[in-house]
C-alpha cells in the first residue's frame, strides 16, 4: 500500500494506519527535533507532538507537498515553538541564578574548533538557524526548507548565506584552522 | 578555492555533529503519542459535508419562506386569477418574535417608572423649603404685569375669550399657582435668585438643590473627597496583606456609589470637578474588584493609574480648598 493509501485511508477514519505512518517518518522527524533541541527528553516531547498534531489535522494535508516534507513542517514549528517557551522559563532561571550567586553567565573560551562551531550556531537567529540545520545539517533542499518553513527558495538561500558567514565571524579566532 | 568555500566545507563536514541525535526511542515516544491521542481520537469528526448541508439548509429556508408568505390585497378582483398573486416575504420582526413581550413590558415598567420619579423629584425640589433657605411669596402687582410664563395678562384674557371655559380655567388655574408659588433663595445668597418665580415672572432651572461643590453646601462634597484622599493614601502605603486588602477593597466599594451620586449631580458641571469625579470613580473601581485573590500586576496597574492621573494629589487639593 502506498503512503498516499494509506493517508487516505487514515482520511476515511482507519485509525490503524496511524502506526505505519509514524514508522515510516519518526526517525526523521526525531532527528530533526534534536538537532533543534540538543536534548534527548525534549525531542522526545517535540516528536510525540508533532505526531499527534499531524494525525489530528491530517483532514487539513492536500497532498500537495510529500508528507515527509509536510510532517517535517510541523516538527520544525513544534520545535521552535517549543524552544521559545523554555527558552523563556529558562531565561529566567539563570537570571535567578546570576542574581544569587553573582556570577557572570560568561564561561571561559573554549578554545576547541569544533565546540565553539557548535556554540556559535546555538546563537544564530532562529530562522537563519532553522535554515542552517535544515540545509547543512540535515540535507534539505532549498525548494524543501521553502515548503517547511512557508518561504521562499531565495529567501531560503539568503539566510543560508547570512548564518554562513556570521559563524565565520564568530569564528574570525580560529580563521585558518578550517582550512587545514 | 576561496577561504569562504573552505569555511562551507568545514561547516557541512562539522556540523553534521551538530546534536548529534542518539537512536530513536521508536517504542517509548510511540505510547506518548498514543496517550496523547486518547483525547483527539475519541470519535474523530470525519470531514464536513459541507455542500450536502448547504443543500438541505437551501431547501428548508426556502419552504419555511413560503410558508410565511403573505398575499396582498386579501381579495381576488373580478377576472384576476389566483396564478400571479402578488406575494412578500414576511419575516418576523424582532418585536414581534414570541418571547419579546416580556421583554416590552419590562421596557414600558421601566420608563413608567422613570417618568414618574422624575416627576415627582422635579415636583419635590421645586414646592419643598431646605432648612436655612429663605421663602417668601412673589408679590401680586395690582397693575398690568406679565404673567408667570411670561404672556401678558390681555393675552391670556383675550385666549379665554376665545377658548372654551374648561381651558380658560385650567389657564387661570396655572396662572394662580404660578404667582403664588413659593420663591426659594439660597441662604447666604450674593445675588439674585434666578430660579423660580420672581417678580411674577417663572425662571427655568431648579429652585433648590443643594449644590456639593456649591461654596455654601460644599461640606457633603469635601467630606467625600476627603475621605476618598484617605482611601487613596492607605492604598498607597498598604503591605498587601489579605486582610488590608479586603478592607480597602469594602472601602472602595463604598466611596464608588457616593462618587456616582456625585457624579450624577449638576454640581459637578464643572469640568474640572467633573473630571476629578471621573478618574475617582476609576481608582475606585480598580481598587474595589482588587482583593486577596487578585494577581499582582492588578494591583500594580490600580495603582500606577492613581499615579498618572495624579488622583490622590488632586483629591487633597480639592478637599484642602473646601475646608477653608
Amino acid at each position: 500500500m502506498t503512503e498516499a493509501q494509506l493517508i487516505q485511508r487514515f482520511k476515511d477514519g482507519d485509525q490503524t494506519v496511524a502506526r505505519s505512518l509514524y514508522d515510516s517518518h519518526v526517525d526523521r522527524v526525531f532527528r530533526l527535533c534534536y538537532r533543534f533541541a540538543g536534548e534527548y527528553d525534549l525531542a522526545q516531547d517535540f516528536t510525540q507532538e508533532t505526531f499527534v498534531r499531524a494525525f489530528t489535522k491530517i483532514g487539513t494535508f492536500r497532498g500537495e507537498a510529500k508528507f515527509g516534507t509536510w510532517i517535517a513542517a510541523i516538527a520544525t514549528t513544534v520545535s521552535l515553538n517549543g524552544l521559545r517557551k523554555v527558552k523563556r522559563s529558562r531565561g529566567r532561571e539563570i537570571a535567578l541564578d546570576d542574581h544569587i550567586c553573582g556570577r557572570s553567565t560568561v564561561s571561559a573560551v573554549e578554545p576547541d574548533l569544533r565546540a565553539d562551531l557548535y556554540r556559535a550556531i546555538d546563537r544564530l537567529p532562529e530562522r537563519s538557524r532553522a535554515v542552517f540545520v535544515l540545509h547543512d545539517v540535515e540535507g534539505y533542499t532549498h525548494q524543501e526548507i521553502g515548503e517547511i518553513l512557508g518561504i521562499k527558495t531565495g529567501t531560503s538561500k539568503s539566510q543560508l548565506f547570512r548564518a554562513r558567514r556570521r559563524l565565520r565571524d564568530d569564528l574570525a579566532v580560529h580563521a585558518g584552522e578550517w582550512a587545514s | 578555492m576561496s577561504d569562504f568555500d573552505r569555511f562551507v566545507e568545514f561547516v557541512r563536514r562539522e556540523g553534521a555533529g551538530y546534536n548529534a541525535p542518539p537512536e530513536v526511542p521508536g517504542e517509548a515516544m510511540w505510547r506518548g503519542v498514543e496517550a496523547r491521542l486518547v483525547g483527539h481520537l475519541y470519535h474523530v469528526p470525519p470531514v464536513a459535508p459541507r455542500e450536502e448541508m448547504w443543500g438541505v439548509i437551501e431547501a428548508e429556508w426556502a419552504s419555511r419562506e413560503s410558508a410565511a408568505v403573505i398575499e396582498i390585497g386579501g381579495r381576488r378582483q373580478p377576472g384576476q386569477s389566483r396564478a400571479s398573486p402578488r406575494r412578500w416575504p414576511v419575516r418576523p420582526r424582532w418585536w414581534t418574535r414570541r418571547g419579546n413581550a416580556a421583554g416590552w413590558a419590562t421596557a414600558l415598567t421601566a420608563a413608567a417608572s422613570l417618568v414618574l420619579g422624575l416627576a415627582l423629584g422635579r415636583s419635590t425640589q421645586t414646592t419643598q423649603p431646605v432648612e436655612g433657605t429663605g421663602v417668601h411669596s412673589a408679590p401680586t402687582p395690582a397693575s398690568e404685569p406679565e404673567t408667570a410664563l411670561n404672556v401678558p395678562a390681555a393675552e391670556l384674557q383675550a385666549t379665554r375669550s376665545g377658548e372654551s371655559p374648561e381651558l380658560s380655567n385650567q389657564v387661570a388655574t396655572v396662572t394662580d399657582v404660578v404667582r403664588t408659588a413659593p420663591v426659594v433663595e439660597p441662604s447666604g445668597t450674593r445675588g439674585e435668585p434666578n430660579v423660580g418665580v420672581v417678580d411674577g415672572t417663572y425662571r427655568e432651572g431648579p429652585a433648590v438643590l443643594p449644590d456639593p461643590f456649591d461654596t455654601d453646601d460644599h461640606y457633603p462634597a469635601t467630606q467625600h473627597l476627603g475621605r476618598a484622599a484617605t482611601l487613596l493614601t492607605a492604598f498607597r502605603i498598604d503591605q498587601g496583606t489579605p486582610a488590608s486588602q479586603q478592607d480597602l477593597a469594602r472601602w472602595a466599594r463604598e466611596l464608588l456609589g457616593d462618587t456616582r451620586v456625585f457624579l450624577d449631580m449638576p454640581a459637578s458641571r464643572s469640568p474640572q470637578q467633573h473630571a476629578l469625579l471621573e478618574d475617582l470613580e476609576l481608582v475606585l473601581i480598580q481598587i474595589a474588584r482588587l482583593g486577596p485573590e487578585a494577581p499582582g500586576f492588578e494591583w500594580q496597574l490600580a495603582r500606577e493609574s492613581m499615579e498618572w492621573q495624579g488622583t490622590l494629589m488632586r483629591l487633597r487639593v480639592a478637599s484642602d480648598l473646601g475646608e477653608t
